[in-house]
């Protein structure tokens, strides 16, 4: 399954290589991400899923290679001038990531107090839409420290769409979430993206739940896009490494074994030690 | 031919592993020092370190100041009264004080107490993803938590050092006046005549602003640069306490060369 030309991409990755000390985390990766939809990258832990998030966002340079985020070069671009796209780039990290010295409502209202200059009494309603938006009015005066990590998400979520970004990324929305907190996450990705006319872009390994919204996935393996496409496509898929990782198999093109010597050799090795 | 080589080629990556983090630092130094308007541009920032760096300190310097100046007082009299000159106890301790032990046991105690927590905040920020989300939010690291923290420390530092001379002064008055007997008149006058605005309070000063810059820049860069795990966090923390140790020893002994 090759990857597929995509009418309007919002953000393009050409010829990405990226390391990290000795070790290629990319090499030559490209994908294009459409506007307007919810694209899932998926892969298993440790290919670097966070890691292209923030290579988009411009928080990591790459080794070569460029990202093109609404036509603009993400790594080209001046500090003032990439402050100004990342005002239409929201993100929710794996963590939260809030302000642990402000309460929630503070949390939300953060990004609009730095940007803008508007009084109390526009921002207030302002930030109780969001709030109302993600169910958490009523925890406004919470401190981070009080709220449970599914809560935590919903604050961090509140406030990446608080300045009305275009493309919100998601890093591992689902990870570590209750079955009721994960359905509530899922819902509101949706949802958001539906109300909001957002692109989506969320990284993620929990398959189920993410082919359930996705409309476009590409699986990430070893540093290169092995497939994309609808979920559909990949369900119907006939790669055995799609396979496997969708349907979660403990064998396969992925092996059991950390690479290892001779498993009788290793054993027959310790029983001559001794 | 192959150990000279491998010698040689080690001594080489560690000259440019040390010149690479100092460069390191110094970028990040400039960079900070570049932002500090913006510091005090936003006044309720800078409070907050003010308080947290400042105020938080204030007990560890009082009592720290009280029992230095009592121990000096009753150190010097033991050698002063065997020349008869037990008036000049008073002399002796203002300007040991307001000289050295002010600035550098301030520092040093500056560097523990808030150095540390400076550190151990900023490494877990950076850990639990917060500044990578200010980042993401387009406000700068450096204008919004690294400067106002510099700023506060500038502020913060000369006036602990300041109070830990005031508390001395008045822990020796108490030990050489209030028990050993020195008359407090001459206790005072001693003071007054020995003591120069300009050569000693004002050099006093300047030390502390020097340690404060130091440590501060140390702790900030520690905490940035820690690797964000618990042990990382933990190691970046001894190493603040030490490096800004050192670091104020080795710098008062520059400064008082240069200033007496």
């Amino acid at each position: 399954m090759q990857n597929k030309s995509i009418s309007n991409p919002i953000i393009e990755v050409k010829n990405l290589t990226f390391s990290r000390g000795s070790r290629k985390i990319f090499n030559n990766l490209s994908f294009s991400i459409p506007c307007g939809k919810i694209t899932a990258i998926m892969g298993p832990s440790g290919t670097g899923k966070t890691t292209i998030l923030k290579l988009i966002a411009g928080q990591l340079k790459p080794d070569r290679g460029q990202v093109l985020v609404k036509g603009l070069d993400v790594h080209k671009l001046k500090r003032q001038k990439l402050y100004e796209l990342r005002r239409v780039m929201g993100m929710l990290f794996q963590s939260g990531a809030l302000l642990t010295d402000l309460n929630v409502f503070e949390n939300v209202a953060f990004p609009l107090r730095e940007h803008t200059n508007l009084p109390n009494e526009i921002l207030s309603p302002l930030i109780k839409m969001k709030l109302q938006a993600v169910g958490l009015r009523g925890a406004q005066k919470l401190m981070p420290a009080e709220l449970s990590g599914g809560m935590a998400r919903r604050v961090a979520l509140a406030r990446a769409i608080v300045l009305d970004p275009e493309i919100v990324f998601y890093d591992e929305p689902f990870a570590g979430q209750d079955p009721i907190s994960m359905g509530v996450l899922v819902e509101l990705i949706q949802k958001l993206n539906q109300s909001l006319k957002l692109t989506s872009v969320v990284v993620s390994h929990d398959v189920d739940e993410v082919l359930s919204i996705a409309e476009y996935v590409c699986i990430l393996s070893e540093g290169k896009i092995v497939a994309s496409g609808t979920p559909e496509d990949l369900l119907n898929s006939n790669s055995d490494y799609v396979n496997q990782f969708i349907k979660g198999y403990a064998d396969g093109p992925v092996s059991f074994h950390f690479p290892a010597k001779n498993y009788v050799e290793d054993l027959k090795d310790n029983a001559n030690a001794s | 031919m192959q150990m000279p080589v491998n010698f040689l080629a080690n001594i080489g990556s560690l000259v440019i592993g040390l010149l690479q983090s100092i460069g390191k630092a110094l970028f990040f130094m400039t960079s900070i020092i570049i932002v500090m308007p913006y510091a005090i541009k936003r006044f309720n920032l800078l409070l907050k370190q003010i308080y947290f760096l400042g105020v938080l300190s204030l007990p560890i310097i009082l009592t720290a100041g009280f029992f230095v100046g009592m121990v000096l007082s009753l150190q010097g009299y033991l050698v002063l009264v065997d020349f008869n000159s037990e008036e000049a106890v008073g002399s002796m301790t203002a300007l040991s004080l307001i000289r050295e032990l002010g600035p550098v046991v301030t520092g040093l105690l500056f560097a523990g107490r808030a150095g540390s927590a400076l550190t151990a905040e900023i490494g877990l920020m950076r850990s639990t993803e917060q500044i990578s989300a200010l980042e993401m939010m387009a406000v700068d690291p450096n204008k919004f938590v690294y400067a106002p923290r510099l700023a506060a420390s500038i502020i913060v530092l000369p006036m602990l050092s300041m109070i830990f001379v005031a508390v001395g002064i008045i822990g020796s008055y108490l030990i050489s006046v209030g028990w050993l007997g020195v008359y407090d008149g001459f206790f005072w006058t001693q003071m007054q005549t020995h003591v120069d605005w300009n050569n000693d309070v004002i050099n006093g000063i300047i030390k502390s602003i020097f340690f404060a810059v130091l440590v501060a820049l140390v702790s900030l860069f520690q905490g940035v640069n820690a690797i964000p795990t618990s042990e990382g966090v933990s190691r970046a923390t001894t190493k603040t306490v030490v490096h800004s140790s050192l670091g104020i020893l080795g710098l008062d002994f520059l400064l008082t060369v240069l200033m007496f």
